[in-house]
């Protein structure tokens, strides 16, 4: 029975990978992320990993996708051309790469010789994986891995803030790159190019 | 005080003096600089005087003092140290020095009164005082070369005082160019003698002097090239041709460095060297032959050059020949007996022209010259002074010290009889040049500047111009002063030119033959292992005949140059119209300068030109620059592709490094 | 199952992961890709965690999900901040730094 379980959710884990690396609308790759997170929530309950597997669903699924779905709403992004412009060579690479980084880790997996991976595991004690004895070890023995993670999210939450706000009393934000203060101007160089209009319209950063 | 404490004084005053004058320029007023600089100098020369008593005090043995300051360096048989040698010869010297630049610096005071570079006037001299006493005093060869090159480069300085005016400074470079040329003869000849002897300090190096073969190889190029030194420094050919240029100082300036002192280094240091000569007689004739033809040289051109100063300049040069001639043919005390007297008749022929330019205004031609004897009484009569002494009309200085040179070159009776000859052919031809000189400037027709003078009024020039180009200048900075100051009129010039004077006057009875022997009895610890110094004595015949030739050749150059120039003026001009050709040659001083343009100059400048444009633009330039830049830049340029900017590059990147990771580890292991 | 099934899951996933950012242009999408990886990540530490018996694997899986966390709210934060500026959202022409 375990191992159909563990067919099915490996299969639904490399689906909606692939899906997300496949799709081209943004809003169907948060999806397909979506259905990986699921699918790995359920390899981790078939590995004993309880409270893991909670959070996973709770945390990433039901915040961090959620937050995704958000932005990708707001920032929509459009569909991805088919053909990305010139660097068609990139695909071939890029694939090549992937398929020779998973043959190395899976020489590294299969032709280990420890032999612990040929087995189910060791001992499984009651408790293992759950919510009590997460927290036993959080608070005794990872204590301060626990605390540096708590300000950890308060930095970036604090830092997400500040990215994200809006700056109030420029309408129009002409964005000065550090390169455009490098480039030597054949104009006074003063910070409004006025006749520009937007950067999109303009196709890309100023050119002086 | 000891001897060694005012050793160190007479060499720490002038200095305290430079550094005091250039640290206080800006706060004390320029007035107060003048009589800084003449005290400073005026106590170097007391400590001098101090010294030369607390020498005679002591007994006959112990009169060559050796004092050490610091030890420079003591390694691989170097031994450097700050150290002083104290004997006759040196403080004679340093008296002589100190003595006669003071009373230049008094002149100075008002000479150079309305001169915007008052202060920096002063603090030049003073360095030069310092850094000749620091030659003379110095008791090891170290010194003596960093006295050398200080000296030049005061003379320097002081020759390009007037720095806007573009004749002052070439003829300052010129001055220095030769002068390095002699630097490095002395260097190099100090170290093949260094070679032998093992010791940089004087006295062991003279100590080990006798152990050296006569006419060894080493010896004698050592020797050749101290004379290249002492050439260069003191003007004989061919290294002479910047001494006429260096009159474009200001007078004083010639006055100081270019008659009583810096020429004379030279002559100090073949008189030091002298148990080196001795063991190298070669080096020493071939001294004497060249200063006996310099004296001839100098003589026949100063008989036609129409410039003041430059005149004067060439009779410097000439006397300077006798004392070469002398000290090379070991006729030591009379070759420095005629330095003593020749500074003092010299600095006072300089201050006496220095006062008559002033009243023509700068003016230094002296065809533009004439009659100023009944305008400029005082300035008369110290040029005659001078003018008498340089011809060795007796009882004047100049006629004791130079008979006595000659006399004691016949007295060598080998072909050192021809220099003899020629040693009185040069002074009949000194006696002509100066007359002609004090006649054409004094006498005749006296000329607008002087009729001005009669009626009281100082001549001044409708706009300021170089007297030698007639650029028009101005008088700030870096130019002459707006006013000129005649001896008449400044006490401060009549007090030194008065005493000077007197020393021309009465500065021969120090060695009058057979009666008194001051110096050379003086100056006996030094030169007392030297083979000649006691022997070398003329025979009462020669003394009595070379004193009578002498002071008659003196006359008659009188008698002629009065005849040319007084009683018959156009005589000069049909001789010049007759000799043409050797008129022309002497005028253009017998073409040493375009000899060595030619043969120096333009071939340096060649090589120059070429350095620069072949080998440094395209050797280092190109190949060891350009090289390694160009393949770093390549490099970078190469490496800097890598920095593309797209994100999937990077990352592309890393996937890469991390797979090649991991396989070197899947090997690794396997 | 025995452990190594869920390594090589783990170890497919990355590499697509890994592939993925290569190859999307949108830079949410490789925001996406990276949570592969870092998932896959986690799934291998739980599977060891599971070999050994102890819970030290569960731990930093946790850890490691705070961590994404945080950076997937900061990595937002800079896409909506471009977003804001009217730049165009493409990692291919957002090359400033560039040597």
């Amino acid at each position: 029975m375990a191992e159909v379980f563990f067919f099915l959710a490996s299969i639904g884990a490399l689906a909606g990978a692939i899906g997300v690396i496949a799709l081209r609308n943004p809003f169907y790759t948060v999806l397909a992320l979506v259905v990986h997170l699921l699918s790995l929530a359920a390899l981790f309950l078939l590995l004993r990993a309880e409270f893991l597997a909670a959070a996973q669903v709770i945390v990433y699924v039901g915040a961090v996708m959620v937050l995704y779905l958000f932005v990708v709403a707001y920032v929509g992004g459009g569909d991805d051309p088919i053909r990305p412009a010139g660097r068609s060579s990139l695909r071939w690479a890029s694939a090549l790469f992937a398929g020779a980084l998973f043959v190395e880790l899976a020489i590294a997996v299969l032709g280990t010789g420890l032999t612990a991976f040929g087995e189910e595991g060791r001992g499984w004690f009651a408790g293992f994986g759950t919510p009590s004895e997460i927290g036993r070890l959080l608070l005794t023995d990872f204590l301060l891995a626990f605390e540096v993670a708590s300000i950890l999210l308060l930095v970036a939450a604090v830092g997400a803030v500040i990215l994200a706000r809006r700056r109030t009393g420029l309408e129009d934000p002409r964005e000065i790159s550090v390169a455009d203060l490098l480039r030597s101007p054949q104009d006074k160089g003063t910070l409004g190019e006025a006749e520009r209009g937007t950067m999109l319209e303009a196709g890309g950063p100023p050119q002086r | 005080m000891s001897l060694q404490t005012l050793g160190w004084l007479v060499l720490l005053f002038p200095l305290g003096g430079a550094v005091l004058i250039a640290f206080s320029s800006q706060v004390l007023p320029s007035k107060l600089h003048g009589f800084i600089g003449t005290l400073a100098i005026a106590l170097s020369f007391a400590s001098a005087v101090g010294a030369l008593f607390a020498l005679e005090d002591r007994g006959e043995e112990e009169r060559q003092v050796v004092t050490v300051a610091w030890d420079y360096a003591s390694t691989v048989g170097v031994d450097a140290q700050l150290s002083l040698l104290l004997d006759p010869l040196s403080i004679f010297m340093a008296l002589v020095v100190s003595g006669v630049s003071t009373l230049i610096h008094l002149y100075s005071i008002s000479y150079m009164e309305s001169d915007r570079g008052y202060t920096r006037f002063f603090a030049y001299l003073n360095f030069f005082v310092f850094s000749m006493l620091l030659l003379v005093l110095a008791g090891n060869f170290f010194f003596l070369i960093v006295g050398w090159a200080f000296v030049g480069a005061a003379s320097y300085l002081l020759i390009s005082f007037w720095y806007r005016r573009t004749t002052a400074t070439a003829a300052g470079i010129k001055a220095f160019v030769i002068n390095v040329v002699g630097d490095v003869g002395l260097v190099l000849g100090t170290y093949f003698i260094f070679k032998h002897t093992g010791s940089l300090d004087f006295l062991k190096s003279f100590a080990g002097a006798e152990e050296i073969a006569r006419n060894d190889g080493d010896l004698v190029a050592g020797c050749l090239l101290l004379l290249v030194g002492a050439f260069a420094k003191s003007a004989q050919v061919p290294l002479h041709t910047w001494l006429p240029d260096a009159m474009e100082g200001p007078t004083p300036v010639s006055a100081l460095i270019h008659a009583a002192t810096m020429v004379t280094a030279g002559v100090y240091l073949i008189a030091r060297m002298h148990p080196f000569f001795e063991q190298a007689p070669i080096a020493a004739d071939v001294g004497a032959i060249i200063g006996c033809a310099t004296l001839l040289i100098a003589a026949t051109i100063g008989l036609v050059v129409t410039d003041l100063k430059r005149v004067i300049a060439y009779s410097t040069m000439s006397q300077i020949g006798y004392m070469v001639m002398g000290v090379c043919s070991a006729a030591y005390a009379a070759g420095l007996f005629h330095l003593m007297t020749h500074a003092f008749f010299k600095a006072l022929l300089f201050m006496a022209a220095g006062s008559v330019i002033a009243a023509m205004a700068g003016d230094q031609n002296l065809d533009r010259m004439g009659g100023f004897r009944r305008a400029m009484p005082f300035t008369f009569g110290c040029m005659v002074i001078g003018g008498l002494a340089l011809s060795g009309v007796p009882p004047f200085a100049g006629f004791f010290s130079k008979d006595e040179i000659l006399a004691l070159v016949m007295a060598r009776e080998d072909w050192h009889v021809v220099l003899g000859v020629l040693g009185f052919v040069g002074s009949f031809l000194t006696a002509i040049y100066t007359w002609r000189m004090i006649f054409r400037a004094f006498f005749g027709e006296p000329v607008e500047p002087a009729r001005e003078l009669e009626g009281g009024h100082l001549y001044h020039a409708p706009e300021h111009t170089n007297p030698a180009t007639g650029e028009v200048e101005d008088t700030d900075v870096g130019f002459p002063g707006p006013d000129h100051h005649i001896a008449e009129r400044e006490w401060s010039m009549k007090v030194a030119m008065g005493l000077l004077a007197v020393g021309a006057i009465f500065g021969g009875l120090l060695q009058v033959p057979k009666v008194t022997h001051v110096l050379h009895t003086f100056l006996e610890p030094t030169f007392h292992e030297s083979r000649f110094y006691e022997e070398l004595e003329p025979s009462d015949g020669i003394t009595w005949i070379g004193l009578a030739v002498g002071a008659l050749l003196a006359l008659a150059g009188i008698a002629l140059a009065y005849r040319l120039w007084v009683k018959d003026p156009a005589r000069p001009g049909a001789i010049r119209a007759r000799l043409a050709g050797v008129h022309g040659f002497f005028a253009r001083k017998w073409y040493f300068d375009e000899l060595i343009d030619s043969v120096v100059v333009r071939p340096f400048a060649m090589l120059g030109r070429f350095a620069r444009d072949v080998f440094e633009r395209v050797v280092i330039n190109g190949m060891f620059v350009g090289g390694p830049t160009g393949a770093v830049r390549a490099g970078s340029a190469a490496v800097r592709a890598v920095q593309s900017g797209f994100l999937r590059y990077y990352a592309a990147l890393l996937l890469l490094g991390i797979t090649g990771l991991g396989l070197y580890f899947l090997v690794a292991a396997s | 199952m025995s452990v190594e099934w869920y390594l090589v899951v783990s170890a497919l996933v990355f590499s697509i992961g890994a592939g993925g950012i290569l190859v999307r242009r949108n830079p949410l999408v490789i925001l996406l890709c990276l949570e592969l990886m870092l998932n896959a990540g986690n799934l291998a530490l739980v599977a060891f965690a599971r070999a050994h018996g102890n819970q030290d694997g569960h731990i930093f899986a946790l850890i490691v999900m705070v961590v994404a966390a945080c950076e997937v709210a900061v990595g937002l934060g800079l896409i909506v901040a471009i977003f804001r500026r009217r730049l165009p959202i493409d990692v291919d022409q957002l090359r400033e730094l560039q040597g």
